[in-house]
């Protein structure tokens, strides 16, 4: 006598198209049961037992073919799930051997579909509880890995330029210096013959034809994340605080056959750690060559952070805090930016001579510290090499001139001509 | 190698279709004449268990065609594979290929792996009339005749042969 269905069966049956219940009957449960199990044992087992012997090798290969020097404290590769999990990994400065990075946790996940592809690709890389510590070298580079030959070459005339100039280098600088490399790089990348190239290579049987163009993607990263993250900068004249609770996401980062790299979403936001807190974000998209890059920081102690930007302005801040807002739009050929900037309980002294500027530069400092806050819009324009900063100019002079009938208000005609023989006087003593 | 030998005799005279025969002897000319390597390997032994193909049939050929490899064929095929890879109206394809999931991962870039493909196709359609053709003529006319050689009574005699050929799985 045939056996009832049970109400699960009557469920199946009414709601399954007749296809998928013949599929369904069709497969071999305890054959892919006994799969999953089997494949499941030999992930574990790669995963836990040979986790020692796959630490050793990738540290190895590691510090065979990078400049730098790396310490893992264990790695677990998952070969089933094409993972890679990785605690206490360390990178240190390949000749000081002084740790420059340490994340707690990192995690990575092998992107099937480059791999089947043919190329090296991550889909995702995670990492918690980094600390990344910036120290720049005599050349004033900020970088976690050994300068190559001309690398060391251009820093030592760098050096050598700044020590006769006496024009150093801060954090801003270098930064700004590396955004333009970036660009420029990126720039020849493209003008460049982007056409496929054939290429042949003797085997021991037969020949290799390979088809390649410098816009291929050698090197993928789906998307990688930064957590619970802490950067501390070191200037020459000494740290700065540190940058806590960092938290960035980068999408579609890859790295160019010819030498290029591109990605197509930055977030980065973090949290200033001095004694009067503050916090900045940053949003960066990219489409084609342009980039459009949102920022903005409060209350950033501009004593504290100084050092970071002290050799890029004429100006010193000894106290007071800053909140920036800017949207600005690069190319390799040109920079269009917009923003606002305020300034609170600031003051500000000159860092050094201004040339013609001087005769209204020290009034401007003068205009701006008797403010208890001053606020800016400005523009900038230009090309990232050369930034024009007329907008700034404009800016500055309208709060002169602003100063100037302050002063016509007051003092009338004589406070006005007091204030016009002090800049005469400053004009004297350029020419 | 009993067991394949007995399996081939045993397929061609059983009512093991000709096309299954045919078709393992197809495929020892990929075995042969593609250098297998990686990616193509596993496809290849996957289509060797997967397919209802006469297994013995591309054992037994197998080596008969790696001669022909080895006496002038590799050659000819990385002839072949040099003037495809080569060939300007084909570069387009050529640089979706090397780029495409999985297919990247057949080295079809290198001019023997190419050849041999290209060769093995070729050949696959005329082989397969030949071998299906030879499959029948051997069952009608030479198969009695070879159940009475001597070395085919032995070998069918023999204690081991039968044990052996009661494992091995049934062809289809």
């Amino acid at each position: 006598m045939a056996q009832e269905p049970g109400p699960g069966a009557l469920a199946v049956f009414l709601v399954a198209p007749r296809a998928v219940r013949r599929f369904a009957a069709a497969l071999n449960v305890r054959g892919i049961v006994t799969v999953v199990a089997v494949l499941a044992a030999v992930d574990l087992a790669v995963a836990y037992a040979a986790a020692p012997w796959v630490t050793r090798f990738t540290q190895e290969q590691i510090n065979r073919f990078s400049r730098t020097k790396v310490v893992v404290e264990r790695v677990r590769l998952h070969p089933v799930l094409l993972s890679i999990d990785v605690d206490g990994f360390e990178v240190h400065d390949g000749k000081t051997r002084t740790r420059q990075f340490r994340a707690e946790r990192a995690s990575m996940s092998l992107d099937a579909w480059a791999a089947l592809s043919g190329r090296a690709g991550l889909s995702r890389l995670e990492l918690d509880g980094a600390r990344l510590e910036a120290v720049p070298d005599a050349s004033g580079r900020y970088d976690v890995r050994q300068p190559t030959a001309s690398e060391m070459a251009k820093g030592t005339i760098d050096f050598l330029k700044r020590e006769v100039t006496g024009q150093r280098v801060d954090f801003f600088r270098s930064s700004y210096d590396k955004l333009k490399d970036f660009l420029e790089l990126n720039r020849k990348r493209r003008s460049a013959d982007r056409s496929v190239k054939v290429q042949e290579r003797p085997m021991n049987r037969g020949r290799l034809v390979d088809f390649t163009s410098d816009a291929d993607p050698v090197f993928t990263i789906g998307r990688l994340s930064l957590r619970n993250a802490t950067l501390v900068v070191k200037a020459s004249e000494g740290a700065v605080p540190a940058i806590r609770d960092l938290r960035c996401q980068l999408d579609g980062f890859r790295l160019l056959r010819g030498g290029g790299q591109g990605f197509s979403r930055l977030e980065l936001e973090g949290r200033l750690d001095s004694e009067k807190p503050g916090r900045f974000s940053l949003s960066a998209r990219t489409e084609g060559a342009a980039a459009d890059v949102d920022a903005r920081i409060e209350g950033l102690d501009l004593a504290a952070f100084g050092p970071l930007f002290a050799d890029s302005l004429p100006v010193a801040f000894t106290a007071g805090t800053a909140r920036l807002e800017l949207r600005a739009r690069l190319d390799e050929q040109s920079l269009s930016a917009k923003g606002r900037f305020r300034l609170d309980g600031h003051r500000l002294v000159a860092r050094k001579r201004l040339g013609f500027l001087d005769a209204v530069g020290e009034p401007v400092i003068a205009a701006i510290n008797r403010r208890q806050t001053f606020e800016m819009p400005f523009e900038i324009g230009g090309t990232p090499d050369r930034p024009a900063m007329a907008g700034f100019k404009d800016a500055l002079f309208k709060l002169l001139a602003d100063d100037l009938k302050g002063a016509l208000a007051e003092g009338g005609a004589q406070g006005l001509q007091e204030k016009g023989r002090a800049l005469a006087d400053k004009f004297k003593s350029i020419f | 190698m009993i067991k394949p030998v007995i399996a081939l005799i045993r397929a061609l005279q059983s009512g093991n279709g000709t096309g299954a025969v045919a078709a393992g002897v197809v495929l020892s000319l990929y075995f042969g004449l593609v250098p297998l390597a990686g990616t193509q390997t596993i496809f290849l032994v996957l289509l060797f268990f997967l397919l209802k193909i006469n297994r013995a049939a591309t054992v037994l050929c197998l080596p008969l065609v790696k001669a022909v490899y080895w006496l002038g064929a590799d050659r000819a095929a990385d002839a072949v594979g040099h003037a495809l890879l080569t060939a300007e109206p084909l570069r387009p394809a050529w640089v979706w290929i090397t780029r495409a999931p999985v297919l990247a991962l057949f080295n079809l870039n290198h001019t023997g792996v190419l050849g041999g493909w290209v060769l093995a196709a070729a050949l696959s359609w005329p082989v397969y009339q030949l071998a299906s053709r030879g499959v029948r003529l051997y069952r009608d006319k030479l198969g009695a005749r070879v159940n009475d050689w001597k070395a085919v009574r032995w070998l069918k005699s023999l204690a081991l042969a039968r044990w052996l050929s009661s494992w091995w799985p049934h062809e289809p």
